[in-house]
């Protein structure tokens, strides 16, 4: 054996997780409270509106459900008899019956916030389509704005890989844009001027020509309102080899 | 005088786990304090997630790897590696993460209508905020905030979703509240109209029509985003009568409806399992939704309500599949514990980012494997492969010093094959600029690798035992921390000694099962449509067992490099029965047997079932179209006819201990044994079987196991930064 003293694991500060509901309360921004939060590594970290309003009102709420929870654990035996059935009360004592009445009042009030589940399970194929486009609603909040974003179909042109990241702002009305050509880093690479925007059937459409020997590589162009000339977003266009 | 060396550590395995533990203790702010070595058996890292690339460069694969939106500590790490990767953009078709993943939002659960035939209820899942992986900052998922404000809103889409089968004919009814909800776009209402609202749809009983439901969900969430100031007492009232309407109008739909029963069937699974959170005291007991572990899922759901045909339904049956959870590969005995579904199943509906699941644009191997491996290389870890592990030796315990713990003396290995001049094995391979695993190893860098190409030496079968020599580390000189990453299989063997003297390790492996799989690859001629599928590219679970599970992988195809090219893609998996008593390690046949019984069972797979996903793709009922694969030495060899067509396609029996499948069985959470155990103060355990807080196979898991392992041995990453890990 080495002359080399081994080396011990220090014991850590625990073994187990932390299963307490309470930290389902956790501030939003508290994930990363204790040190700076670690660059993203591709710069997509996203930042919206803080949620404290709410966080207030869900603690509220909690406080009111932990009243119930304290009468629902003696009942937390009777499940086990209750197996013949949900509700079934042949040979269970009134106290239990008490117990499962109130169980079953104390549930109802309840329930509905965890009937929310049943959607993130259940889908159906005409709902879902008609889900197909990001909700605005959500990046609004964040951003603190309001309004309808109007939806952009992206038509791309090319016989490579191809692929495009667009970031619009949202606007209350709908916006007449425009994109004088992506560029790329590279001064020796030529820029991809076949972008445009165009009227479609249903409404915008962003229209992506990428010609066949036109260098792979990433390109980056601003979107802008034609009237204003004002900045609304940017497109990113990435085009692999073949 | 004090060492200044690095801490040596050594790393067992390649698979998930042992590479996030490897990634994170090689990290630059380290500086340079651990050095790692990876011990791989074989040519290839990835474990139970190996690819590799066969003829025509198609994708080989232990079986079905997709990824789902709230992997964020594997979606994190892998965004790091492939951020110091670095890749020029036009260097290979796999540069940038965003190009070895791509969202898969539909999937779909077989099940059989009233008339025996098969429906395929497909779903789809909008996009979830934000990429899997992204700083949690100010919106973060694992907060009661935005549990309640995911379920609002997918509450009002299933809501919708019963409006578009009943129609419009309660529409009007509802008078002019419903089109603001149901186009809310924008509005934001005070708290007086909310209030308003809310007492009005109550009061008048306008919750009985569909559209003043979909309004209802509509001001829920509002009201979740905007509690303040809004009475806590009308929100419960108002979620109570929504509750109440929304079940009854629900179950006036079931009589002829398949779709609706199965929209019924899932909140009834979804109330049973309300019922049982508040039944149990789930919501503050300290150990959270562990406290039901001892229970299986259907059980428990069963004790709280749920009815039979609900337990038995296709989502019921999605969930097991998922986790492949049949004791001893007996799909007649569905085992799965109820805290861990429960677990799971809010972690995968609501907390994902940008999709439910996520897919590869190449094999595992590829996406991900080598990446890491090229940036722990660079990093100054080194690779041993062609090691395999065959004994973890404890020191003497009579030896022990006062207060010593005991620790692991020494690692012995088979070494299978010497690389020629002693240099470090190149494992990679070159495709079209992309870094890939190929599915043999290069002979050519071995010593005597045409001997070994001529005796058919299998690196990765438990079975084949041949060797060209051994080496044992020793501690201290050799290593001074162990990071023990093979899979659970293996731990009874090579864990031997630990085993016999340690009573919380023999418990661990009689408890915490494990069970083989088996999966199959097709490549064929005529694509989805023409095969009759006219759906979107999707993820099926449910279907026929054994091979419950299928995936439409056409995105592989441009990938690849046929003669000819296919025109889909599919993969299937399931679980595989366990072939009586472990089998013998002389049996030197024994995985030809297993891959020979799934060979014939995918076969009659293909002529008995497929037609029911795939009409087109049988000549009659019971006859697949054999015709339709594609075989990629069919130019050069000719192309065989009938069955005999199937042997040109890729299957697999995941025999090999290392390889099974870890269970969460009703029972055995609790003897699981966490990373941060410190009773061998030299060795930390890494992998989707150990206790890591998300106890169940899978790749997060065996993420945050090795997260854990590296936090045991260095103190980082901090518990709190292991995402998830803090969580009920």
């Amino acid at each position: 054996m080495s002359d080399k003293e081994r080396l011990r694991r220090e014991d850590p500060v625990r073994t187990e997780p932390i299963r307490d509901w309470s930290k389902l309360y956790r501030a939003s921004n508290s994930w990363n409270a204790e040190k700076p939060a670690r660059r993203p590594a591709d710069g997509a970290a996203r930042n919206g509106a803080g949620h404290d309003s709410v966080e207030h009102g869900v603690r509220t709420g909690y406080e009111v459900i932990e009243e119930h929870i304290r009468e629902i654990r003696r009942g937390q035996g009777v499940a086990r008899e209750m197996n013949r059935g949900p509700y079934e009360s042949r040979g269970i004592g009134d106290d239990i019956l008490d117990v499962v009445e109130r169980i079953y009042r104390y549930s109802r009030e309840t329930l509905p916030l965890w009937l929310d589940l049943a959607g993130s399970i259940a889908r159906a194929p005409e709902l879902l389509r008609g889900l197909a486009n990001p909700r605005p609603r959500e990046s609004e909040e964040r951003a603190g704005g309001s309004g309808a974003g109007e939806s952009i179909a992206i038509e791309i042109l090319s016989n490579r890989l191809t692929r495009v990241t667009l970031d619009l702002r949202p606007h209350p009305e709908p916006l007449a844009l425009g994109v004088r050509g992506l560029f790329p880093m590279e001064p020796a690479k030529p820029p991809l001027v076949g972008v445009s925007f165009v009227a479609g059937g249903a409404g915008v459409v962003l229209r992506i020509l990428v010609p066949d020997e036109h260098p792979a590589g990433v390109y980056n162009g601003v979107i802008a309102e034609l009237e204003s000339g004002e900045a609304r977003g940017t497109i990113c266009v990435r085009i692999h080899e073949r | 005088m004090k060492e200044r060396k690095p801490i040596e550590v050594a790393v067992i395995g390649g698979g998930c786990a042992s590479i996030a533990a490897a990634f994170e203790l090689t990290r630059p702010e380290h500086k340079g304090k651990y050095h790692v070595t990876i011990y791989q058996l074989g040519w290839r890292l990835g474990g139970k997630g190996a690819s590799g690339r066969g003829p025509a460069d198609r994708i080989q694969e232990h079986g079905l790897h997709i990824w789902m939106g709230f992997y964020e500590n594997a979606f994190r790490l892998l965004r790091e590696c492939y951020a110091e990767l670095n890749r020029a953009p036009g260097s290979s078709r796999i540069a940038d993460w965003r190009d070895a993943f791509f969202p898969a939002p539909f999937i779909s659960v077989a099940d059989r209508s009233r008339d025996g035939s098969w429906f395929n209820w497909m779903a789809y899942f909008p996009p979830g905020e934000g990429l899997p992986g992204d700083p949690l900052t100010a919106y973060n998922p694992f907060s009661l905030t935005s549990y309640m404000l995911r379920a609002a809103t997918l509450v009002r889409s299933l809501l919708v979703s019963v409006q578009s089968r009943r129609g419009a004919q309660d529409d009007g009814r509802a008078g002019g509240g419903a089109a603001r909800a149901g186009s809310a776009e924008g509005w934001l209402p005070s708290g007086e109209e909310v209030a308003e609202s809310a007492i009005r749809l109550i009061k008048y009983g306008l919750l009985a029509t569909t559209a003043g439901l979909i309004e209802a969900a509509g001001l829920l969430e509002i009201m979740f985003r905007n509690l303040c100031g809004q009475r806590d007492e009308l929100v419960k009232r108002l979620l109570d009568a929504v509750a109440e309407a929304a079940r009854g109008q629900l179950e006036s739909l079931t009589g002829d409806d398949d779709e609706m029963r199965r929209l019924w069937e899932v909140v009834d699974l979804v109330l049973s399992g309300l019922l049982g959170i508040l039944r149990f005291g789930l919501l503050t007991d300290p150990r959270g939704l562990d406290a039901i572990d001892e229970y299986d899922c259907r059980e428990w759901l069963r004790m709280n309500g749920a009815s039979e045909r609900s337990l038995n339904s296709a989502m019921m049956r999605g969930i097991y599949d998922l986790a492949f959870a049949y004791e001893d590969g007996d799909v007649g005995r569905p085992r799965l514990a109820a805290g861990q579904a429960l677990r799971r199943t809010l972690r995968m509906f609501l907390t994902y980012r940008g999709s439910l699941f996520w897919k590869m644009r190449a094999g595992m191997g590829d996406a991900v494997f080598a990446p890491f491996y090229e940036v722990l290389a660079r990093r100054g870890a080194t690779f041993r492969f062609f090691h395999r592990l065959e004994n973890v030796k404890l020191a003497d315990a009579a030896g022990l010093g006062p207060g010593e713990r005991p620790y692991v003396e020494a690692l012995e290995f088979d070494v299978q094959a010497e690389i020629k001049d002693g240099k470090e094995y190149s494992p990679l391979i070159k495709l079209s600029g992309l870094p890939c695993w190929p599915a043999r190893p290069d002979y050519g860098q071995m010593v005597e690798g045409e001997r070994l190409v001529r005796e058919g030496w299998d690196f990765e079968s438990y079975w084949d035992r041949r060797k060209a020599g051994t080496k044992t580390l020793r501690v201290s000189e050799d290593f001074d921390f162990i990071v023990l990453g093979v899979g659970l299989g293996a731990i009874p063997e090579v864990c031997r000694e630990i085993v016999e003297r340690d009573e919380r390790w023999r418990e661990m492996v009689a408890r915490v099962k494990t069970v083989p799989t088996q999966a199959f690859q097709l490549w064929m001629r005529e694509d989805m449509e023409q095969l009759g599928w006219r759906e979107p590219p999707v993820n099926i679970a449910g279907f026929v067992r054994p091979f419950d599970t299928w995936a439409d992988m056409r995105q592989l195809i441009a990938e690849e490099n046929w003669p000819d090219q296919p025109q889909s893609i599919a993969y299937f998996c399931g679980v595989l029965r366990d072939g009586g008593p472990a089998a013998d390690r002389s049996d030197a046949g024994y995985p030809a047997r297993r891959r020979e019984e799934v060979r014939r069972s995918a076969i009659r797979f293909l002529n008995q079932e497929i037609g029911h996903l795939w009409p087109r793709a049988i000549e009659r009922p019971g006859r697949f179209r054999w015709e339709l694969l594609a075989d990629p030495q069919e130019r050069e060899q000719g192309g065989e006819a009938g069955e005999g067509r199937f042997d040109s396609q890729y299957w697999t029996a995941n025999v090999n201990p290392t390889d099974r499948y870890v269970l969460s069985v009703p029972g055995s959470i609790k003897y699981r044994i966490s990373p941060l155990d410190n009773t061998y103060d030299n060795l930390t355990n890494a992998g989707d079987w150990t206790d890591c807080g998300f106890n169940e196979g899978c790749v997060e898991a065996a993420v945050k196991s090795g997260r854990l392992a590296a936090h045991a041995i260095s103190r980082l990453p901090l518990l709190e930064e292991i995402i998830g890990y803090d969580h009920p």
